[in-house]
């Protein structure tokens, strides 16, 4: 390494080690610094919220976890996926930042995930389910392998939480959906446990109540 | 988490869309996460009495370490830069290349260089006045 990459490293460091602040104003709001870290502004804006970060640690930290989610990419066109795909990959990422950052764990480079692992459990029904039958099934992964299923309403009220479940479906009783209104759309998700001890989570899944 | 999956669930109601990019999705977690350590930030820490040392004096409060001392120094010595010097030594110092400090801060490649070095040589004499060095 040359001397002037090892300063810069020394002052990288230190930059992000300082613990004072000294702006005033009010914080930029994250969705701005996010777009910021892009370069996604106006260039006015863009520079009044730098001139925010060089004397803001806080805002420091944040831009820096803007950068590390893949803020700099956003200015690229990205391809158009499945909305339920995206929301999977954005709910990892979000439970990757959060044991990073909220939970004192250690302070190894955290590693994100991007979309779905291979081996992740698939659906295997259609959009729509009748009360009496519903059942919900997904793809096997290699033999030995246990599932945990959760269910839950399109705004996030936990239905059910069933786990080690040895085969690739399960009969979700009345008595569940009893509050589930006819037409409803419903939200589940597979964590299947691999004999290896792995544990990979399938995409988030729809599922219209007939 | 729960309130990454609202915000989604609503961005998604409210586009009316039913494919929404994942940069987007991405972004809209990302603000999610950080509101809520910036709430956590500002919640006032429990300390039961039996915990405080009425003892304690300023002096005898945990130093700060060797890196946290240098970089409350940069940025004293930060707000004594230009606003083109700063702003470009700051985007240089989160790590962005000559190429996107340039296009970040809408000029040539050349005067994004000049801007960082002049920046970091300012930088240099402040904190060697200060008895530092990086």
């Amino acid at each position: 390494m040359s001397p002037q990459q090892e300063e810069l490293e020394k002052l990288s460091r230190a930059w992000a080690a300082r613990d004072q602040s000294s702006a005033h104003e009010q914080h930029p709001d994250a969705e701005e610094l996010y777009e910021a870290a892009a370069g996604n502004l106006d260039r006015a804006r863009r520079l009044e919220i730098i001139d925010h970060v060089a004397k803001c640690a806080e805002c420091t930290q944040a831009w820096r976890i803007a950068l590390e989610v893949g803020a700099r990419e956003a200015k690229v066109p990205v391809t158009q996926r499945p909305w339920r795909f995206a929301l999977a990959a954005s709910v990892i990422l979000a439970v990757g930042l959060v044991t990073y950052l909220v939970i004192p764990v250690d302070h190894e480079t955290p590693q994100y995930r991007e979309g779905v692992d291979p081996l992740a459990p698939v659906s295997a029904i259609g959009s729509t389910l009748p009360r009496d039958q519903f059942v919900l099934r997904w793809s096997a992964g290699p033999a030995g392998t246990t599932y945990l299923v959760r269910l839950s309403t399109a705004d996030l009220g936990s239905l059910l939480v069933k786990s080690d479940i040895a085969a690739t479906e399960l009969v979700v009783p009345g008595s569940v959906l009893a509050n589930v209104k006819t037409g409803e759309e419903l939200l589940w998700q597979v964590e299947a446990q691999l004999p290896d001890g792995r544990r990979v989570v399938s995409e988030t899944y729809a599922v219209q109540l007939e | 988490m729960q309130e990454s999956f609202i915000r989604l669930m609503r961005a998604r109601k409210l586009d009316g869309a039913s494919d929404v990019s994942a940069s987007y999705l991405k972004k809209v977690a990302y603000s999610a996460v950080i509101d809520e350590i910036r709430r956590r930030r500002r919640q006032p820490a429990a300390v039961s009495s039996s915990e405080i040392d009425v003892e304690a004096t300023p002096d005898e409060r945990p130093s700060t370490t060797p890196d946290t001392a240098l970089g409350n120094a940069m940025e004293k010595c930060m707000q004594r830069l230009q606003d083109d010097r700063r702003q470009a030594l700051t985007l240089h110092l989160l790590g962005y290349a000559g190429a996107e400090v340039a296009r970040m801060l809408e000029c040539n490649a050349k005067r994004a260089e000049n801007l960082t070095l002049r920046g970091l040589a300012q930088l240099r004499e402040c904190l060697l006045a200060l008895g530092l060095s990086p």
